[in-house]
């Protein structure tokens, strides 16, 4: 374990290296790291409960396909792109199983959020989670990601743009379109914010 | 008021910063707060890592050591020479020793070569015994009596043809 806690520290190429010569300790860091860019390439585009099993999916193949990455810079966009492979593969194998339109309907219509005060606050925040995962399942994918990283896991500019291999400035541009989307979206969804006397 | 971008309401509220005032704050602070309580509630991630680690990738790991090598790729010559080898064993069972024996006058049943009716591996129908030509409908209606006959005398003890 203290393995792990001293790669942290290590850059992607160090660990990425260390990781094709099979140092268990190194593929779990780089892991661990891009764990947050490719659940945000999977929200909402799929229900919760095959999530889990995708991300698994996804951590497998760019276990297997390590030896064929080739920028070892470009670890999240790598992953990003396993993870819309996989996607792309559960799509097909939905649509053979003649069941996909039925389970992404089912994520797209949510029920409507609304505040609730009082003991249904929490209910209706997690309403509001997952209608914003829903909404965020509706955006480009660069729109989608950014954001997720930034609303879900409270990452900042820079960190989401080391690890997307993007510029600080091009990733501020894409949040700042990105929620311009999401609250279109959010409010068509029938989400509205109460009064700002009502909230305290 | 100045005017505020939903980038800006969502930075400060990120950031923690009081100064959050307008519509689009408390339209923002909902989201955000759902979203890191969702985020809060869910697995980090490394309970998954340590899973396809352990579970479903044992295989490939153990493959993969000290990386992943795929297996090389049947090469031409081992295609050639296993095609060969078959061809060579096929050709001797069709054409050597152990090709079905006939059973030759000389170990047939005496009686039955000198009375006409079986001749090298092979019982004569009715019409040839009596040394008549067969009609195409007789040879139609004979042929596999003969040649059910013939496939017993051909596998059978010399010594035993005649008895059936």
């Amino acid at each position: 374990m203290s393995d792990y806690i001293d790669k942290t520290s290590l850059d992607d190429a160090t660990l990425v290296a260390l990781a094709r010569e099979g140092d268990r300790s190194a593929i779990e860091c780089l892991f661990v790291r891009y764990m947050p860019v490719i659940e945000a390439s999977l929200a909402g585009r799929l229900p919760r409960v095959d999530k889990d099993d995708l991300v698994q999916d996804v951590l497998v193949g760019a276990l297997v396909n390590l030896g064929r990455l080739r920028d070892s810079a470009r670890v999240g966009p790598w992953f990003m792109s396993i993870a819309r492979h996989k996607l792309h593969g559960y799509y097909k194998a939905r649509k053979r199983e003649g069941q996909a339109k039925v389970e992404l309907e089912r994520v797209a219509d949510e029920e409507l959020v609304l505040w609730a005060p009082g003991p249904d606050a929490q209910a209706a925040m997690n309403q509001l989670a997952e209608a914003t995962l829903a909404a965020l399942g509706e955006l480009k994918e660069r729109y989608r990601v950014v954001l997720y990283l930034r609303l879900f896991k409270g990452l900042s500019y820079s960190d989401i743009g080391a690890r997307l291999g993007v510029r600080d400035g091009t990733i501020r541009i894409r949040a700042k379109r990105g929620l311009q989307s999401l609250r279109c979206k959010l409010v068509a969804r029938g989400f509205t914010p109460p009064e700002p006397e009502a909230q305290i | 008021m100045k005017h505020q971008s939903d980038l800006e309401y969502v930075d400060r509220l990120l950031d923690g910063s009081r100064d959050v005032s307008g519509d689009s704050s408390a339209f923002w602070l909902h989201v955000v707060q759902a979203a890191r309580a969702y985020a809060a509630s869910t697995p980090d991630g490394k309970e998954a890592v340590a899973r396809a680690l352990t579970l479903r990738s044992v295989r490939h790991l153990e493959a993969a050591a000290p990386w992943y090598r795929r297996a090389p790729a049947p090469r031409l010559g081992v295609v050639v020479v296993s095609a060969l080898v078959l061809a060579a064993g096929l050709g001797l069972i069709l054409s050597g020793p152990y090709k079905p024996r006939q059973i030759t006058n000389r170990h047939a049943d005496a009686s039955l070569v000198a009375r006409g009716i079986y001749d090298n591996g092979r019982l004569l129908s009715s019409s040839e015994q009596a040394g008549t030509k067969t009609c195409s409908t007789m040879r139609g209606r004979l042929t596999p009596k003969v040649k059910s006959k013939g496939a017993v005398l051909r596998y059978e003890n010399p010594a035993r043809v005649g008895v059936r």
